[in-house]
């Protein structure tokens, strides 16, 4: 266990920036994001940068994930205490024995797209049957393969990691994109957005949850506070974010630069006005700003079970812990 | 274009436009010219520096398909150990200092269970060479560009830079190749790691410009060496020309991404200044250089150029001024000093001074001709007034001939009012030049009177004073009682004597007795007189007789005849005869007599006046060049007075 409680008294510098657990009682708590710092994650740097974590007690340190860092390893070594991860992918993994919980829905809209050159005869999805495409495996699957049985079509599948070289060099026809990441990277290698096909899983009704912030069931029984003011500070930072994109898109930059990833600031701004509107609603009918509904979960579930993706379908009740109400 | 004014400022604009019109385009040329070579240099310098970063990039797939062939020769032929692989990844990364990593990734999926787990990799690191299995312990190759594309696209491929993990956390580049066994599917991929800084320092290296930059990006755009390190792997060129709203930019990289080459102008992204960017792809993975050199960098030497030309230009234009002002000045100042000279000589003044041109170009000609055209009128003008000193000499002369002339000839008409027996008219048309012709008649004695006609050779006052003595002999001699050839040859001898001029006069002379009409008379070389009685009109007999004067000793021959009552006697001299028209036809006697044949009958006076008249129409202004006298004498018959 990492959260760590530290006396005032020990410590004899009342500087917070410098000297973490300065204030009383100040919570040393880990959080390990899935990917390089990038807009996806924009309000959980904001609430670092803006100091919504410290006005909660929370001294949080924010670990970047990559190919080399796995946060859900992280999270089962104990060495993370909150995670940020897909829904679908934290059904495997606590399907996988990782007894994980849900304590917010940040990303409540699949971003998930197909993305292929017009030039190669793809306009439609029908077009994809029998062409060689790239896809992410393992949870991402699922959607795709939803996608496909529904449309009657089987493509020649090709996996898909980080990149996405394979497609800009021709290696496939189309490949599995995010809207607010890897389409944006394919306009910035000189495609122009009328010059493609994306076909969004969304609109062909595989949307599915994605980002929430995840944390060991023993952990939200441990420290059920540390919980709510994280979810709450990390809510704050995504509100601000979405008030002050501009700030929020300069903050990740400068983390980004930080972390010494590549990345640029039109990308970034772009990632940011993309991921939004999945995360902040429209209007409150569509859904509640980081709550998991039963109805979409359940959705989720019986879409991965389908697919052979996950055996059984965990209660809702058991795997989402709404913890941040009551605030104000 | 009409240019007014002097000829000095003509030519001076003339001259300073056409010269400025030829320095502008000499300079525009110039700088036009001198552009396209920069171009062209810049062009060229690009080449250059692709070249070199290909050569120096391009020597990587040349090692990893040299060590690519060596593994899969022998993996396939012999049994390598696990040693030797690892010997020969580690060989590579001394031969070759650019390359930081080789790893050698077998499929997953091999039957060959030492190998499908095994990826061995040979890198550099704090100065050693390290080996490393990947093939294990949660590195997962299979997510990897350096191993997926290869298999994928089954070519040899350059990967994008990404961060590298495990030996460094540098950004590097792979070179991959596909390794397949003897059966043709696949083994392996083998890939070579490139720092990006090495990439870099080799731009640096090659760099080959003082004011611009180079900058390479990969085949998705991705900026891979700028001068601007924030830039590299965080941008591609098309983030850029998104963050810059720059269309023209897109489009730059587009051109570059397909492997084009080109020359644009643009405004530079990083510095924000007009530029010229050249740009060509670099090695076969895709890549392209671009050079960028500030349009001031390009342009400014030439301005300094056209400016200095200008400059030159300008004084060149200054000294062609002053020389055409100068050659100007030496045509027209002669030129006005020649006006000036033309007023004063127009005016009459032929003394003025004239300029004085030195050379021999054409206005010293014309300045020349001028002061001889001057000295040719003032001869004229003094030969003029010689000339006129002359004529009016002369004319007073004539004047003085004419006065003698007229007052020497009877001019009351009719001369004797008291004689009945004729009708006696005469007269005297001198030409303007007096000729010398005379007439008299005089009663020698009441029964007889000399009617005489005469033309002395010779104009002027010579021959008015000869006419006059000639009248003066006649009339003493007359007064002897002498006859016509009597008169007439001692009329000869007279004024043959000291004759030096050889001066002679032609005389008709005759002695009419008036009783009976019967006449004498004699001709000195005269026309003979037409008779004129009854309608018709005839010559008197020729009577012989020369030219009076010239010789001494001559004998006139005497005529007699006789003139009837009603019958006229008409005397008259040449003037009458070789009366001239416009056309040089002469009167001649013909049309004489047949006008004198018109006029039977009437009184004498009306017939000389009508043949004066009839002449004048004939010769119808053409001047007249003799005198003519006419004297018609009509016989009316003895008087009945009874004497």
């Amino acid at each position: 266990m990492r959260i760590r409680v530290f006396s005032g008294f020990l410590c004899l510098i009342l500087l917070p920036s410098l000297c973490w657990g300065s204030e009383f009682f100040m919570t040393g708590v880990r959080l390990d994001l899935q990917w390089y710092p990038q807009s996806q994650f924009a309000g959980y740097y904001v609430a670092y940068e803006k100091g919504m974590y410290l006005r909660r007690g929370l001294n949080v340190f924010v670990y970047r994930g990559g190919p080399d860092r796995d946060p859900m390893e992280a999270l089962r070594r104990r060495e993370a205490d909150f995670v940020t991860a897909f829904l679908t992918g934290a059904m495997v993994y606590r399907e996988g024995g990782l007894p994980l919980v849900n304590l917010a829905q940040v990303v409540n809209e699949g971003n998930l797209l197909l993305v292929a050159q017009k030039k190669d005869g793809i306009s439609e999805s029908f077009d994809l049957n029998g062409k060689r495409i790239s896809m992410w495996g393992d949870h991402f699957s699922g959607a795709y393969r939803g996608f496909f049985t529904a449309h009657c079509i089987s493509p020649e599948i090709v996996p898909q990691f980080y990149s996405i070289d394979l497609f800009l060099r021709g290696g496939v026809v189309a490949c599995s994109a995010m809207s607010y990441n890897e389409y944006g990277r394919i306009l910035q290698a000189g495609y122009r957005q009328e010059d493609l096909t994306v076909i969004s899983l969304k609109d062909e009704g595989f949307g599915f949850p994605e980002d929430g912030i995840y944390c060991l069931e023993s952990t939200l029984k441990d420290h059920p506070t540390v919980c709510r003011d994280f979810v709450r500070a990390s809510l704050e930072g995504w509100r601000y974010a979405a008030e002050h994109p501009e700030e929020a898109v300069d903050i990740v930059m400068k983390y980004a630069k930080r972390a010494k990833v590549p990345v640029n600031r039109v990308h970034m701004k772009r990632m940011l006005e993309t991921i939004l509107p999945s995360i902040v609603p429209d209007s409150s009918d569509l859904w509640s700003f980081g709550r998991l509904s039963m109805s979409d979960y359940l959705d989720t579930a019986f879409m991965m079970e389908e697919r052979g993706l996950i055996g059984e379908v965990v209660p809702f009740e058991d795997f989402v812990k709404t913890v941040f109400e009551d605030e104000d | 274009m009409k240019i007014k004014g002097s000829i000095a400022s003509r030519l001076i604009l003339s001259t300073l436009i056409g010269a400025g019109c030829v320095l502008l385009a000499i300079v525009g040329y110039g700088f036009v010219h001198a552009r396209s070579t920069l171009k062209q240099e810049m062009i060229s310098r690009v080449e250059g520096l692709a070249e070199g970063t290909s050569f120096k990039v391009g020597r990587i797939p040349l090692v990893v398909e040299t060590v690519g062939r060596d593994l899969a020769v022998g993996l396939s032929l012999s049994d390598l150990s696990e040693d030797d692989v690892y010997s020969i990844l580690e060989g590579t990364l001394r031969v070759h200092p650019e390359v930081s990593g080789v790893c050698l990734a077998f499929f997953p999926q091999l039957k060959n269970s030492r190998l499908r787990n095994w990826a061995p990799f040979a890198y550099r690191d704090d100065g050693g060479i390290h080996r490393k299995n990947l093939g294990g312990n949660g590195y997962d190759r299979e997510i990897w560009d350096w191993y997926q594309l290869p298999k994928e696209l089954g070519r040899p491929v350059g990967t994008e830079p990404y961060l590298g993990v495990g030996g460094s956390d540098r950004l590097l580049i792979s070179y991959c190749i596909p390794l397949y066994d003897s059966d043709g599917s696949f083994m392996a991929s083998l890939a070579c790691d490139v720092s990006l800084d090495w990439l870099t320092d080799t731009m640096t290296g090659l760099r080959s410009y003082d004011d611009g930059y180079a900058f390479l990006i990969t085949s998705a755009g991705t900026v891979v060496s700028h001068p601007d390190r924030d830039l590299i792997m965080n941008e591609t060129i098309f983030s850029i020309a998104d963050a810059e709203d720059s269309d023209r930019l897109w489009n730059i990289g587009d051109s570059m991404r397909k492997g084009e080459d080109g020359l644009v102008e643009m405004v530079d992204f990083t510095t924000g200044e007009p530029s010229w960017i050249a740009y060509r792809p670099v090695g076969d993975m895709g890549w392209s250089i671009g050079i960028v050199f500030p349009r001031r960098a390009l342009i400014e030497p030439l301005h300094d150029l056209s400016k200095s030309q200008l400059m030159l230009g300008l004084i060149g234009l200054a000294l062609l001024f002053i020389v055409s002002f100068v050659i100007a000045r030496s045509i027209t100042g002669p030129i006005k000093s020649l006006s000036v000279a033309t007023k004063l000589t127009a005016s009459g003044d032929l003394e003025s001074s004239l300029p004085s041109v030195t050379g021999d170009d054409e206005v010293a000609q014309l300045a020349r001709s001028f002061a001889s055209m001057r000295e040719d009128l003032l001869a004229y003008v003094e030969e003029l007034q010689e000339t006129t000193a002359a004529r009016e000499k002369m004319e007073s002369e004539l004047n003085i001939a004419h006065s003698i002339q007229l007052s020497l000839v009877p001019r009351t008409f009719p001369p004797f009012p008291e004689m009945e027996e004729f009708d006696l008219y005469a007269l005297l048309d001198p030409a303007k030049e007096v000729g010398g012709d005379f007439y008299d008649f005089f009663m020698v004695d009441p029964g007889h009177i000399l009617i005489t006609v005469g033309d002395v050779s010779g104009k002027g006052v010579p021959a008015a004073l000869f006419m006059a003595v000639t009248r003066t002999f006649i009339r003493a001699f007359a007064k002897e009682g002498l006859g016509p050839g009597a008169i007439l040859s001692r009329l000869n001898d007279e004024i043959s004597v000291d004759n030096e001029s050889c001066m002679f006069v032609t005389v008709f002379c005759a002695v009419i007795g008036l009783e009976n009409g019967d006449f004498l008379y004699a001709s000195g070389g005269h026309n003979p007189p037409f008779l004129l009685g009854d309608g018709s009109v005839g010559f008197l007999p020729k009577v012989k007789g020369p030219l009076v004067g010239p010789m001494a000793g001559m004998v006139f021959q005497e005529g007699r005849s006789k003139i009837e009552a009603g019958e006229t006697l008409f005397l008259y001299t040449d003037g009458l005869t070789e009366a001239m028209d416009g056309y040089g036809r002469l009167l001649g006697e013909e049309k004489s007599i047949l006008w004198l044949e018109e006029m039977d009958g009437i009184s004498s006076k009306d017939m000389v006046l009508a043949m004066r008249d009839r002449t004048a129409s004939f010769v119808d202004g053409a001047e007249q060049s003799d005198d003519i006298t006419l004297l018609a004498f009509r016989f009316r018959g003895p008087s009945r007075r009874g004497n």
